[in-house]
């Protein structure tokens, strides 16, 4: 889908560290824990594509959404949209902004006011935004709400009386009311029914060619990114650790953590002859997060020496399509022999990283 | 379409036809809840009768509050011309009660909605906002709650004189504290909510988030508390009367009256009690009409 123009959205170096809330002593007193959401994320979605971002609970995937559609101020980096540095724009450039870039949430029932009638609710932007205002708004709202499935004489009810499934449809009406370029979907369908699942992405879909809509669509349902994402970027403690067109990263993974993705995948099929990759542990925490790579206290394919040292770069893998986005892993195997990979057998989780076994590693 | 989105679709307009700033559905569901709940209609009268003869005093009152009449001192015959009685210096009981409801129930609610004005407030942009804002503000609040009310309102009283402004604000500042730190936290967990964060994405100011998307979903439990504090601001009202610092120590008003029965109570009980049992239906009728309110307001409550 990529034609080779300008990508809509663009991130660079994106950064977003929070602070943890402390008491008033604490902060006077101590220094503070930052949490490192987001840490380095660059990547970039271009008109009428959809960019999955998957990864496990706490990856920073949310933070990364929020951030893109301008919810939090990036800590570090730059996000352009249509061509404009939007990552500093405050007040009426912001609302502006707003028009452009739109959310949907992953908590249907929580992201809709329980006190609005929905059909305020869907209008509400069209009044924010002066686009429409009395029975010209009236008429819009109805629109919408068939646009997305919705009966528009519901429109007086409140969300409560709504099931999950239309809720969405609500948020999805709600987000598309200012006509934006650019949703950014956080979990849209994480909270709903498989067989509801289906209809809103086909929903979502439809809308994509309806209104040339781009999409970020952040999600920790594998199947459901193969099948609504034209590119994926695999998020790991708050870094993309590779990313590719859907094909290239379903077919041929390369990072160790994609990898244990997508052998997660429960098949139907009952395939065999595929390695068990089963990951063990928890994420570590993003408040001290590892050095090197981040993944190495969990890789399965750990190399002594260079993966607890180094942070890996996102860099091409070899054969892949040269042409802009290309399938791009930041891991230190790209730059080794894959006959040693098949053949390697790495150290247990204990004895990895800043400990015993390696001298000369910890320099902190 | 069922009959209650046709109904639903002749009192909403998209706007939401507005009465006095309140939509005309939840107006609608307030008369439905009162129609409906025995409670709620005991509360609505009670407090609307105590309103009404309070207002109209000068009209319904039998008797000139202040006229004595010295053939009738301590009378507790139910007479047509003092049914409830005189006290020690023969003016009409029901007189001065009707004349106290004025002084009372206006300081009580007049204290409450100072205290709740400035405390919601207070509470809004601390609990939104949160950072050095939240700690300047709730610290300054912290101080506050340090002093026993009593003790404030006798300083803010003995400051500022006696008076019906002066007594009003020096009740209603001790219920500042409450309101800030009740409301503060009802937006702390109202702004985990992603419907602020809708909000702030579909390109709402941060007062238009606190206002229209925060406030209203914290008001519940502020409901309460107002109800609760008004029949305590009533009470607290009294008490600065008992203890001669109200209003002025002529005028009648429900805490005074109790206070000057006190002397007789062993020769003419009426006079300190009957005061008490107006203070106490007022009470309950006020928490009655809060629950009713809150019912009305929730919109998630089933409907009946």
């Amino acid at each position: 889908m990529t034609d080779g123009s300008d990508p809509l959205l663009v991130a660079e170096d994106v950064k977003k560290h929070f602070t943890v809330e402390q008491g008033m002593l604490d902060r006077l007193f101590s220094d503070s824990e930052v949490v490192h959401a987001v840490d380095g994320v660059s990547l970039e979605v271009a008109t009428e594509e959809t960019l999955g971002v998957v990864g496990e609970s706490g990856c920073g995937k949310s933070t990364l959404g929020r951030t893109l559609a301008r919810l939090h101020d990036p800590t570090e980096g730059v996000i352009r949209f249509d061509g404009e540095d939007i990552s500093s724009l405050s007040g009426a450039r912001l609302k502006e902004l707003r028009k452009d870039v739109q959310m949907i949430f992953q908590d249907p029932l929580s992201s809709l006011n329980p006190r609005k009638a929905v059909g305020e609710i869907v209008g509400k932007p069209l009044e924010v935004h002066d686009i429409a205002t009395g029975e010209e708004k009236t008429a819009r709202v109805r629109e919408l709400f068939e646009e997305v499935g919705l009966n528009p004489d519901t429109r007086h009810r409140y969300p409560h009386e709504f099931s999950g499934g239309q809720r969405q449809r609500i948020g999805i009406a709600r987000a598309l009311a200012v006509e934006p370029k650019l949703i950014i979907a956080d979990e849209p369908v994480s909270a709903l029914d498989v067989s509801v699942q289906a209809q809103i992405i086909n929903l979502m879909k439809r809308l994509q060619a309806e209104y040339q809509l781009s999409y970020v669509f952040i999600a920790h349902d594998l199947s459901v990114v193969k099948h609504v994402s034209d590119r994926v970027a695999v998020m790991y403690l708050g870094e993309v650790v590779e990313t590719g067109p859907t094909d290239d990263i379903f077919e041929r993974p390369e990072h160790p953590y994609t990898r244990s993705l997508l052998h997660a995948i429960p098949s139907v099929e009952g395939e065999t002859g595929r390695r068990e990759i089963l990951l063990e542990g928890n994420p570590p925490s993003p408040i001290d997060p590892p050095t090197g790579c981040r993944f190495h206290t969990r890789c399965p394919e750990y190399i002594d020496g260079e993966c607890a040292k180094v942070d890996p770069e996102l860099t091409a893998v070899d054969g892949a399509d040269t042409s802009a986005p290309a399938h791009r892993v930041a891991c230190h195997w790209l730059e080794h022999d894959s006959s040693e990979r098949a053949a390697q057998s790495p150290f247990d989780r204990d004895e990895r990283g800043d400990g015993a076994v390696d001298t000369g590693l910890t320099d902190d | 379409m069922s009959v209650a989105d046709r109904v639903r679709e002749r009192l909403a307009t998209e706007e939401g036809s507005r009465v006095l700033g309140i939509r005309s559905d939840l107006l609608d569901r307030l008369v439905k809840t009162i129609r409906l709940d025995l409670r709620a209609k005991i509360g609505f009268t009670i407090v609307v009768l105590f309103g009404l003869s309070a207002v109209f005093a000068p009209m319904l009152a039998p008797h000139d509050p202040m006229a004595q009449a010295f053939g009738m001192l301590q009378s507790p015959n139910p007479s047509s011309a003092n049914p409830l009685g005189t006290d020690s210096f023969g003016r009409d009981l029901l007189s001065r009660l009707m004349y106290g409801a004025r002084i009372s129930l206006a300081v009580g609610l007049g204290a409450v909605t100072f205290g709740a004005l400035v405390g919601i407030l207070i509470g809004l942009f601390a609990g939104y906002y949160g950072g050095w804002l939240d700690d300047l503000l709730m610290r300054a609040v912290d101080v506050m709650w340090a002093f026993p009310w009593l003790l404030i309102a006798i300083i803010l009283v003995a400051i500022f004189g006696q008076g019906f402004w002066n007594v009003m604000f020096a009740v209603g500042f001790a219920y500042i504290d409450d309101f800030a730190r009740l409301a503060r936290g009802e937006v702390l967990s109202v702004r985990e909510e992603e419907y602020t964060l809708a909000a702030e994405s579909i390109g709402l100011s941060d007062t238009e988030i606190i206002f229209e998307e925060v406030f209203p979903n914290t008001v519940a439990p502020l409901i309460v508390q107002f109800t609760v504090f008004t029949a305590r601001a009533i009470l607290a009202e009294s008490t600065l009367s008992f203890l001669g610092l109200g209003v002025k120590p002529t005028t009648p008003t429900w805490g005074a009256l109790l206070g000057q029965g006190r002397g007789f109570i062993t020769q003419a009980w009426w006079i300190s009690i009957i005061p008490g049992i107006a203070i106490m239906i007022t009470v309950l009728g006020i928490n009655l009409f809060g629950d009713a309110l809150r019912d009305a307001f929730d919109v998630k409550e089933t409907e009946t």
